[in-house]
C-alpha cells in the first residue's frame, strides 16, 4: 500500500523544474548521521536547531594545511584565527595541534588569555586596538601587528610608560590581482605608505620592527595570488632589512584559503574550483625560496580560519511548517534562519535530508523562523515533500556562523562536538532567558 | 566487445552542443556503435532523436558535484552496458577529468586531456600557453566583479573589447554600458569570473583537431565561418588550409601532450595568428570534418579501442557547410518518460 | 471541477491537459485525489475516503485536501 504523503502537484513549465529541474535533477543527498552519530539521536538529546562540530575534521584539516605549507617552507607557525570561530573547545583543538592565537580585538585577546594562552603566543591584529588592550598586550609580550600611524604613536607612548622596547610587525596591503584590494587594513605598499611606516618605526627608540604581515582577502580561489603577494612582500622585505640593518624574524601571510563551500555566483562545484592547500603551498614555494637559505630562517606565519573550521561544522534544523505561497511555490519554515547563518548571504549551503526521499520533487523555498522578509535559507531548491519536524542538515557552516550569529527574537542553540570516538559533548549550551536578562536592569 | 557510447552535449537548438553531430558521425561510421544520449536538460533535442540514440538519460547538473553524476552514470551503465564516454560539454569536463580513475574503474573508457593539460588552456592561462606555442594572443584580464570589469575597460584593455564567460558566451562591446549589461547577463547564467579581452581585428579561422595518447595530432580540419547566427555559431562555412595554423596545432599537441579532441579558435591579421580560445572538446560543427572525410569521433573511438588510429590529415579545401534547422515529431510519452523515469524509453 | 475533468492521468503520475498543452507531475496521493474529484466527490467526501484508506485523521486529510485545492487553483486547475 502507498504510504501517505501530502498531495503535491508541479506544473512542468516551472523553470526550476525543467531547466535545473525535472525528475533527474531531484538528486538529494541523504545524511542520517554526523561522524557516526545519528541525527535523530543528536536532536533528541540536544534539541533543534543544533550546531555540530567534528573534532576529527578539525584536526585533519589542520594537519593537511600544516604539512602542505611545511613541505615548501620548514619554519611554519599557524595562528588560529579566533574571529572565525572562538568557541573555547574549537580553539582548544587548534591550540592542541600547535597553533598560537590570532586575535583582532580586546575581547578576543582576553578570550585567548582566559584559555591559558600566554601573551607571547598571541598575535594581535586589527584596525582598532584600544589603549587598554595595547597596554595589556605590550606588558604580556604579545606580537602586535600595527595597522596605522596612530597606533605607532600609541605603542610608543605605552612603551615609554612601561619602559620597554616593543617588538612589532606591520600589516601591509598590496595589489596582487585580487579584487577588491583590502586597502583599508594596514599600510599600502604601492603608494609608499608601508615604506613610510618602516622609516618611521626605524627612527623610533621604543619600537623595533621584526616582521611583516599581509592578508590579501578571503575565499581566494586563485593560489597564484599568494605567489604574487610573496614576490612583492619579498622585495619590500629586502629593502626593509637593508634600511634597518638586520634580518626580520617573521613573515605573516594571513589567511584566505577557501573551504569547500559554494560561493554564490560561482558556477562550478567547490570540488572543481577550490584547490587543496598543497596547490597554495606550491604557488607560494618559489617566492619563499630566498628565505630558506638563511641560517635563521624567519618564521612563516599562516592565519587560516575558514579553511580549518568550515567543513567541520554542520547545522541541524527542523521543518516547523509547510506553506503554499500564492505563486504556487512550496515553502517551509525552519527553526534556523539567517539569525544563525550569517554566511548565507554569500554562500549556498549543501542541504541534506535525513530520510530517503519518496515521490516527486517540488521547487521549494526555505524560510527561517524570523519575522523578517529577508530570512531565507535557500530561495530555490528542489525538494521532496518534507514532513513536519523532518530535519535538514546544512553544511559547511563551521566558519563565522557561531561568531556572527545574532540573538534576535530567538535564543541561540546549543553547539556540540563529536570526538574521534563518536562521543558527543556540549561545547556551548543553548541560551536561556536568564542569560539575556542577567545583563539588564529593569 | 560492442561499443556502447554515452554522448553528452546533445542540445541542438540556437546554441548547439556537439553531441548530436558526434553521434551522427559515429552513426555513419562502419563500426555502428550503440549510442546513448546523456542530457542535463529535458528539452535537449538529442533526447528525442531515436534515429541516433538508442536511449537517452537525464543526469544531475554537473554544478551539483561529482557524487550525483557518478551515481547516475552507474545506473545508466546498469541499464545499457555503457562502456565508453564522449563528454561534449564544457561544464562537465572538469569533473569528468578529475574523476577519470573512477570512470576507468567503472569500465567507462574515455579519451580526455589530463587535469594539467585542461588547465593549461583555460582562458585565464592562455596568454602564457600562446607564448610557449609561439603564437600571438590578445591581452586578457580575469575579473571577479562588475567594478573590476569597469576598471579594466577604463585602463588596461580599452574599448572596444570582448567580454567572455569562463565557459560560454562572448560579446564584442563598444561601450561601458553594454559591457556591464553583457557581463551581468553572463554572470547571471554562468557566474564569475568574467574575462575581458582585447578585440583583435582580422579574420576568424577555426580548427578542429584530435590528438592521440602521445599528444600527436592525428586529424585536423580548418574552416572559415562565412555566416554566423547572432550567438556567433556557424551557419555556413568553408574548409581552408593555412600551413602556419597546421604547424601551430601540431606544436600545441606536442607541447601540452594533449589527449583527445579540441578546437582552436584563432584570428589572423597582418601581425600573424592570434590564438583566441582552445575548447577542450569537439566543436558543434564536428560533422563538417566528418563530411569532408575526416571522421574524428570515429578516430577517437579507435584510439580508445586500440590505443591508436589511422592518421588522417588530408581533406579538400573549398568544401561548403550549410547548417539548417529541421523538425522531428514524436510522442509526449518520450517527454514524460524522461521526466519521470529519467530516460526516454521509460526503463525503470 | 470542470477543468479537472479534462485531465488525462497517465500511469507514471503525469497529467496532460489537452486543452492547454500543460503537463503536471503528481505524487500518488495527488493522483488519487484528482481521480476522486473527477468522479464527482466533494473535498469533504474525498477527505473521508483518503483518511480511511491511509489511516490518518480526518482533520489532516481535510486540511491537506483544502490546501491542495488552493494549489490547483493557483496553477489554473481551479476546482
Amino acid at each position: 500500500m502507498t504510504k501517505y504523503s501530502k498531495p503535491s502537484i508541479v506544473k512542468i513549465s516551472n523553470p526550476l523544474y525543467t531547466k535545473h529541474g525535472s525528475g533527474a535533477q531531484s538528486y538529494h543527498p541523504v545524511r542520517d548521521a554526523i561522524e557516526g552519530v545519528a541525527v535523530d539521536e543528536l536532536v533528541k538529546k540536544y534539541g533543534s536547531p543544533l550546531f555540530v562540530f567534528s573534532e576529527r575534521i578539525l584536526r585533519q584539516k589542520y594537519q593537511e594545511a600544516k604539512s602542505s605549507i611545511e613541505s615548501v617552507y620548514p619554519n611554519v607557525q599557524f595562528g588560529w584565527s579566533y574571529k572565525t570561530n572562538y568557541l573555547n573547545a574549537i580553539c582548544q583543538v587548534f591550540h592542541d595541534e600547535g597553533a598560537i592565537a590570532e586575535v583582532v580585538s580586546h575581547f578576543e585577546y582576553q578570550k585567548a588569555r582566559a584559555l591559558g594562552i600566554p601573551g607571547h603566543n598571541i598575535i594581535f591584529n586589527g584596525p582598532y586596538k584600544p589603549e587598554a588592550a595595547l597596554e595589556q598586550a605590550i606588558s604580556e609580550d604579545a606580537q602586535i601587528h600595527i595597522d596605522h600611524f596612530d597606533e605607532i604613536a600609541d605603542i610608543e607612548s605605552i612603551a615609554k610608560r612601561l619602559n620597554k622596547k616593543v617588538k612589532v610587525g606591520i600589516r601591509i596591503n598590496l595589489n596582487c590581482g585580487i579584487y577588491p584590494v583590502w586597502s583599508r587594513f594596514g599600510f599600502n605598499l604601492e603608494s609608499g605608505q608601508a615604506w613610510a611606516a618602516v622609516r618611521r618605526i626605524a627612527q623610533s627608540k621604543d619600537i623595533q620592527l621584526v616582521g611583516l604581515h599581509s592578508h590579501i582577502g578571503t575565499f581566494i580561489l586563485d593560489p597564484h595570488a599568494y605567489g604574487r603577494a610573496i614576490d612583492k612582500i619579498s622585495q619590500f622585505m629586502r629593502e626593509t632589512e637593508s634600511l634597518v640593518g638586520y634580518n626580520l624574524e617573521f613573515l605573516d601571510l594571513g589567511g584566505g584559503f577557501p573551504s569547500r563551500s559554494s560561493l554564490k555566483g560561482v558556477y562550478q562545484p567547490p570540488e572543481v574550483v577550490v584547490p587543496p592547500p598543497q596547490v597554495y603551498a606550491e604557488a607560494m614555494a618559489n617566492g619563499l625560496k630566498w628565505l630558506t637559505t638563511r641560517k635563521n630562517m624567519p618564521k612563516l606565519i599562516m592565519e587560516l580560519g575558514r579553511y580549518l573550521v568550515d567543513e567541520a561544522g554542520f547545522l541541524i534544523t527542523s521543518v516547523m511548517a509547510d506553506k503554499l505561497l500564492p505563486d504556487g511555490r512550496r515553502s517551509y519554515v525552519l527553526d534556523a534562519g539567517v539569525n544563525l547563518l550569517y554566511t548565507s548571504t554569500w554562500y549556498k549551503f549543501k542541504i541534506e535530508i535525513e530520510k530517503e526521499p519518496t515521490g516527486i520533487s517540488e521547487p521549494s523555498i526555505l524560510f527561517g523562523p524570523l519575522c523578517m522578509n529577508i530570512d531565507i535559507v535557500d530561495e530555490a531548491i528542489l525538494l521532496p515533500r518534507l514532513e513536519r519536524y523532518e530535519r535538514l542538515i546544512l553544511s559547511p557552516v563551521g566558519a563565522y556562523n557561531v561568531t556572527q550569529w545574532m540573538q534576535f527574537i530567538q535564543y541561540r542553540p546549543a553547539v556540540v562536538m563529536i570526538n574521534e570516538k563518536s562521543e558527543t559533548r556540549i561545547i556551548r549550551r543553548a541560551e536561556t532567558l536568564d542569560d539575556i536578562n542577567r545583563m539588564e536592569n529593569p | 566487445m560492442k561499443n556502447i557510447i554515452g554522448i553528452s552535449g546533445i542540445n541542438a537548438t540556437d546554441n548547439p552542443g556537439p553531441g548530436c553531430a558526434v553521434a551522427r558521425s559515429l552513426a555513419e561510421s562502419k563500426s555502428k556503435p550503440t549510442l546513448i544520449g546523456l542530457s542535463y536538460d529535458i528539452h535537449d533535442p538529442g533526447n528525442y532523436m531515436s534515429d541516433l540514440f538508442e536511449n537517452s538519460f537525464m543526469m544531475p547538473y554537473p554544478t551539483k558535484g561529482w557524487q550525483g553524476l557518478q551515481e547516475s552514470l552507474s545506473t545508466i551503465k546498469e541499464k545499457t552496458n555503457l562502456n565508453m564516454l564522449i563528454p561534449c560539454l564544457d561544464a562537465e569536463l572538469p569533473l569528468m577529468i578529475k574523476h577519470k580513475p573512477i570512470l576507468d574503474k567503472m569500465g567507462l573508457r574515455t579519451l580526455m586531456p589530463t587535469e594539467k593539460q585542461f588547465e593549461l588552456r583555460s582562458k585565464d592561462l592562455l596568454t602564457q600557453l600562446s607564448e610557449e606555442i609561439g603564437c600571438l594572443h590578445p591581452k586578457t584580464k580575469v575579473v571577479y566583479s562588475i567594478d573590476e570589469l569597469v576598471n579594466v575597460l577604463k585602463g588596461e584593455i580599452p574599448l572596444p573589447a570582448v567580454v567572455k564567460g569562463k565557459y560560454y558566451k562572448a560579446y564584442i562591446v563598444y561601450n561601458i554600458e553594454t559591457a556591464i549589461l553583457k557581463a551581468t547577463e553572463i554572470a547571471a547564467e554562468w557566474g564569475f569570473p568574467i574575462l575581458v579581452q582585447e578585440k583583435i581585428h582580422g579574420q576568424e579561422i577555426n580548427m578542429i583537431g584530435l590528438s592521440n595518447n602521445e599528444g600527436e595530432v592525428v586529424g585536423r580540419v580548418s574552416i572559415k565561418k562565412q555566416l554566423t547566427t547572432h550567438l556567433g555559431k556557424v551557419w555556413t562555412a568553408v574548409t581552408i588550409r593555412d600551413e602556419r595554423l597546421d604547424a601551430l596545432c601540431d606544436r600545441f599537441g606536442k607541447l601540452t601532450g594533449w589527449q583527445g579532441p579540441f578546437e582552436l579558435e584563432c584570428m589572423t591579421n597582418e601581425n600573424g595568428i592570434f590564438l583566441i580560445e582552445i575548447n577542450p572538446r569537439f566543436p558543434a560543427w564536428v560533422y563538417f570534418a566528418t563530411g569532408v572525410g575526416v571522421n574524428l569521433p570515429q578516430m577517437l573511438v579507435d584510439i580508445i579501442d586500440k590505443g591508436e588510429c589511422k592518421k588522417n590529415l588530408h581533406y579538400p579545401t573549398g568544401k561548403y557547410l550549410v547548417r539548417y534547422t529541421s523538425e522531428f515529431v514524436t510522442d509526449l510519452v518520450d517527454f514524460q518518460n524522461l521526466l519521470t523515469s529519467k530516460n526516454r524509453k521509460g526503463l525503470l | 471541477m470542470s477543468e479537472i475533468n479534462h485531465l488525462n492521468l497517465s500511469k507514471n503520475g503525469l497529467v496532460f491537459d489537452p486543452r492547454t498543452g500543460e503537463s503536471y507531475q503528481l505524487n500518488p496521493i495527488a493522483q488519487k485525489i484528482i481521480v476522486l474529484f473527477q468522479s464527482g466527490k466533494t473535498s469533504e467526501q474525498a477527505a473521508k475516503l483518503i483518511a480511511d484508506e491511509f489511516h490518518i485523521s480526518l482533520e489532516q486529510a481535510f486540511s491537506d485536501i483544502l490546501e491542495f485545492q488552493v494549489q490547483l487553483s493557483i496553477i489554473g486547475l481551479a476546482s
